[in-house]
């Protein structure tokens, strides 16, 4: 992360396309292919089904929109009924239960393994005089291990982890919250690892030098100088989380992703629409607690 | 937000407290008998081994990388969407280049408002509205996830244009600069290189909701992986699992270098 810190002051300045042409040119065509061919191959694949952009389709979408808002039924919209709010802010609660706990355990496993996903720390690249054999060797292979970890668990989509966990967690708050777990793990460590390599070195070989090990260095070096963004990152991807809880309740069988599947399937229009008001609603309520929580984090 | 630096002064230093209270109540809500499948060890066992031996057949391999391509294919398109909406939009969100006059204030807020709703929803969410409402197509799943995306790079782009330092800006103003060279020659070269390499992550995460939208019934490697899954072939499982990593890391790298040579 060199660059980074040497470049960070003439960013935005300092655009040295010309520099290496060749290769700026190979990625520039190859992105032009590359849409060029996802445009015709999709367009391939569409043919037959309706076109998406024509005013059948403008009519059927407001014909939804008026449906959602309950003008085919004579009964009560469901979202003009009090007990059930009372029924979507329970089914809300459970969603909220599994990202808080989701955004925990995420936050737990990064912070416990991230130091052995530094360079800085896991190479004792900072302490001048470096480790023994041994002791290289076993930073190198822990080093791998993690961040093939967060490659691994980075890659794969919630709802994804989703479908295996549900192999070994029964369906419910929990293993919604370890799918969504499994993936931020390799968010937030990946994020935590850069910034701990980034941390000023002459605390971490101060420590390193009066005998502190990997464990210590970072615990007493490193981290009183990026806890505050670590729990930023945190904030910010509980927010990413509560998003998405609600997808993953359609396969971890709870909170509002499930209710709504459930609803979309039995055409409730009206219940989809209060269901849809609760998601923006709680989302937004995350949004506010976390933009407070990153300033108090600073 | 001068309320959340009020609430922040105020309750601050009780952040933990609250923190700690939060977390306690997530654990008590988990129906903790019987969470664990009586099988569980039996089903990690047999995860751990299709992963060390994933299915390598020409059979496997060939629709591994069909699937591969449909989803960065899907992903790619949503994109491009994705990207011409919200460059624009971000600009508009920004509120750099429009006026301070009460108008383009508003238009500026309004557009913001409209972003952050788009934004709020995911794009499985969208995808399932969509199809409820005109039936399934790829342009459903496309359009799913262009306008979430389309709304968070608006975001972003609105951000960093607003984040420039004032200096250069103040330097062409003095002389004699219009709003629309402040921004076209300071701005938006200012925040292009972290633009680019974030639109290189978006991409990433774009692949990835490609990926999942076998969930409205659309292909790639989410409906591969579904199954594999129903026929209980981990084996191929695992290989799709290790598809979509090659794929994230190949735009991982790209990105990285693309950005070193930006930001030198």
């Amino acid at each position: 992360m060199n660059g980074r810190r040497d470049g960070t002051i003439e960013r935005g300045w300092a655009v040295k396309v010309h520099r290496t042409p060749f290769f700026s040119a190979v990625v520039v065509f190859g992105l032009l292919a590359l849409v060029i061919s996802s445009w015709v191959y999709v367009a391939g694949i569409s043919t037959g089904s309706r076109s998406i952009f024509s005013t059948d389709s403008l009519s059927r979408i407001t014909e939804f929109l008026s449906t959602l808002a309950g003008s085919d039924s004579d009964s009560t919209p469901a979202f003009l009924t009090g007990s059930r709010w009372l029924d979507a802010g329970r089914l809300a609660s459970q969603t909220l239960a599994m990202s808080v706990l989701a955004a925990v355990i995420a936050g737990f496993v990064a912070f416990v393994t991230v130091p052995f996903a530094a360079s800085n720390l896991a190479f004792r690249s900072d302490t001048g005089r470096g480790a023994g054999v041994v002791g290289r060797w076993l930073g190198g292979a822990a080093f791998l291990a993690v961040r093939g970890l967060y490659i691994f668990t980075r890659s794969v989509p919630e709802l994804l982890w989703a479908l295996l966990v549900v192999f070994v967690i029964s369906p419910g708050i929990l293993a919604g919250a370890v799918a969504l777990a499994i993936h931020n793990i390799g968010v937030l460590g990946r994020l935590g690892a850069d910034v701990v390599e980034d941390a000023d070195p002459a605390p971490v070989a101060a420590l390193r030098s009066s005998g502190a090990g990997t464990v210590q260095a970072y615990l007493f070096g490193v981290l009183p100088q990026v806890a505050g963004q670590l729990l930023t990152f945190q904030f910010y991807r509980w927010e990413v989380i509560i998003r998405t809880t609600a997808v993953v309740g359609f396969v971890a069988a709870s909170g509002l992703g499930y209710q709504l599947r459930l609803d979309l399937s039995f055409f409730r229009y009206t219940d989809i629409a209060l269901l849809l008001m609760v998601y923006v609603l709680l989302v937004w309520s995350v949004d506010i607690i976390s933009t407070i929580a990153r300033r108090a984090a600073r | 937000m001068n309320a959340a630096n009020i609430v922040v002064k105020r309750l601050g230093h009780r952040f933990p407290i609250f923190a700690l209270v939060v977390v306690a109540w997530a654990l008590f809500s988990v129906d903790w008998t019987g969470a664990v499948h009586r099988g569980a060890w039996d089903a990690l066992v047999f995860f751990a081994g299709a992963l060390a031996a994933p299915d390598l057949s020409g059979a496997s391999l060939g629709s591994a990388l069909e699937a591969a391509w449909t989803t960065v294919a899907y992903a790619s398109v949503a994109m491009t969407l994705a990207i011409t909406l919200g460059l624009p939009l971000g600009l508009i969100a920004s509120g750099t280049l429009l006026p301070a006059t009460r108008t383009g204030t508003g238009l500026a807020i309004a557009v913001r408002a409209v972003l952050g709703f788009l934004r709020a929803i995911h794009e499985l969410v969208w995808a399932l509205l969509f199809v409820a409402a005109i039936g399934l197509s790829p342009a459903a799943g496309v359009l799913a996830i262009a306008i979430p995306f389309a709304a968070i790079i608006g975001r972003v782009f609105a951000e960093r244009l607003q984040d420039v330092p004032e200096a250069p800006v103040a330097a062409v103003k003095s002389s004699g600069a219009a709003t629309l060279q402040q921004v076209g020659f300071v701005r938006i070269p200012f925040v292009m290189p972290d633009m680019i390499s974030y639109l290189f992550y978006r991409f990433e995460c774009a692949i990835r909701s490609a990926a999942i939208l076998s969930f409205i019934g659309l292909g790639g490697i989410g409906f591969q992986v579904q199954i594999a899954l129903s026929d209980l072939r981990f084996e191929r499982v695992a290989t799709l699992l290790y598809t979509l990593i090659v794929l994230i890391l190949v735009v991982d790298i790209v990105s990285a270098r693309v950005r070193k040579r930006l930001v030198g």
